[in-house]
């Protein structure tokens, strides 16, 4: 693999198959990518179209150097092309309890070499209003009679690496708050649900899915007759798409990480003849894409979902459409 | 009969008022003539006291068909979602800084045991600067594919 370094910088990443493919580079990373993606959605939501970001998780490399907007050149870069751009909350977002425009779920990155996610906290305190501490990384809020929910599945262990082994809450701990939660989301005639946390519940490329047993789809479709539910996930570095029992799944992993899942032998995983389809790739392996979702909410309507993508070294290098469609 | 400049404009309200009905709508309003010369023939003073008490109704009833569009739409919002933005590794780029050799066994150590990190790194990691600004402007290490 070959770092191209500027300032400090990768930006940009080639993966030279010295076996199958000698002398050609692959480009799997290009900085330029997180950086479009940052700038369309901070426009977006500087012109209103969009009222907050949901981010599924991974948004710093790690705490070794550093665990501050002050002293971590992840959390600055962060705060330098999203957050400190976001303008402050409105009133419909302050009388719902929203003190900013950014809402994560703590991915395996945020944790590493800071498991305290000092780095979080200090860079969306607000998260703590919603009870996140360093030892309970998961929360909901309500906006607009919808209800979100951010779980945590877990550190990085490469000998599982979407093994959900979250343990602040753990697992079960997680599930019967993720049943409580929505029940009284029931109760209050909410209608919709969106369910945030980094590993992919379905997953066909890359590091694959959440294993079993402690994979959540059974709890979460189980709700599927009474809500209209939507998970979002990440971690993997591709994108996909899943409409399971009633549950649509997006696995967004294209916000700007190497995209890893592209290169020889990591296309696709062995998943059981029966596996639920893919419905963004479609079959065809997936390619270097950047990109990010606006969500429509409307009572009474099925939620929208429109994908802006940047594939470098496409034909078609922009492009936009409505999923799940 | 004749089209007088005080008739008019109530007249042409009316007729904008009631193509603004909504298809099927269940308001019982007089029939009115739809063209400028029917209007000019065919109406009275009584036709037009209740097509004007008609509009004052439908646009009462527009109002709240209006505001209850409103309170629909206020239900409406969007948000972007996201995921995986984190960029790739930030390194210390001017030549000398002992960092980065550490930083890549951090890394390794990830996936491996630190003193195996520490001997790939040592062995596989090339690191390339800049001859004369001394930055380091490229590293060429080992990748693992998983075949």
């Amino acid at each position: 693999m070959t770092l191209s370094v500027d300032k400090g910088w990768v930006t940009r990443a080639t993966v030279e198959d010295v076996k199958l493919l000698p002398g050609v580079h692959r480009e799997m990373f290009q900085l330029a990518g997180g950086d479009w993606v940052a700038r369309e959605i901070v426009g977006h939501v500087r012109a209103g179209r969009a009222k907050f970001v949901v981010n599924s998780g991974d948004v710093v490399w790690w705490g070794n150097q550093g665990l501050s907007i002050n002293d971590s050149p992840y959390w600055k870069r962060l705060n330098d092309t999203m957050l400190k751009l976001l303008p402050p909350p409105d009133d419909e977002m302050g009388s719902a309890g929203l003190e900013g425009r950014w809402f994560l779920s703590v991915g395996n990155h945020e944790v590493w070499g800071d498991p305290k996610i000092e780095g979080t906290l200090a860079a969306v305190p607000y998260l703590k209003n919603f009870g996140v501490t360093p030892e309970r990384l998961i929360y909901k809020f309500d906006f607009k009679d919808v209800r979100f929910i951010f779980l945590w599945t877990g550190k990085y262990d490469y000998r599982s690496p979407s093994l959900w082994d979250g343990d602040r809450p753990k697992y079960a701990e997680q599930m019967t708050q993720l049943q409580q939660w929505l029940d009284e989301a029931k109760a209050k005639g909410i209608k919709k649900a969106f369910i945030v946390f980094h590993y992919p519940v379905f997953c066909r490329a890359g590091l694959g899915p959440i294993p079993e047993p402690d994979n959540p789809h059974k709890v979460i479709a189980a709700y599927a007759k009474d809500l209209e539910l939507v998970v979002f996930n990440g971690h993997v570095h591709t994108t996909e798409l899943y409409d399971v029992d009633g549950v649509k799944y997006l696995l967004l992993g294209g916000g700007g990480a190497e995209q890893d899942p592209i290169l020889p032998g990591r296309t696709s995983i062995k998943v059981p003849a029966n596996y639920p389809p893919e419905l963004y790739w479609k079959g065809q392996p997936p390619r270097e894409e950047y990109n990010y979702g606006l969500v429509d909410v409307e009572p009474g309507q099925k939620t929208k979902f429109t994908l802006t993508r940047y594939r470098p070294g496409s034909a078609e290098p922009f492009g936009t459409e409505a999923l799940f469609t | 009969m004749t089209n007088s400049p005080s008739a008019k404009p109530a007249l042409v309200t009316v007729e904008y008022r009631i193509t603004a009905v909504p298809p099927n709508s269940n308001l019982n309003l007089p029939e009115l003539p739809m063209t400028k010369n029917s209007i000019a023939t065919g109406i009275d003073r009584r036709t037009l006291i209740s097509g004007m008490t008609a509009v004052s109704a439908l646009g009462g009833a527009l109002s709240t068909a209006a505001q209850a569009q409103t309170t629909a739409a206020s239900g409406a919002f969007s948000f972007a979602v996201c995921g995986d933005t984190r960029p790739m590794m930030y390194l210390p780029y001017n030549q000398g800084k002992p960092d980065l050799v550490k930083l890549f066994v951090e890394m390794f150590g990830l996936v491996m045991p630190e003193r195996v990190a520490e001997a790939v790194v040592q062995r596989d990691v090339k690191m390339i600067f800049d001859p004369a600004a001394k930055d380091l402007v490229e590293v060429i290490m080992p990748f693992m594919s998983t075949k």
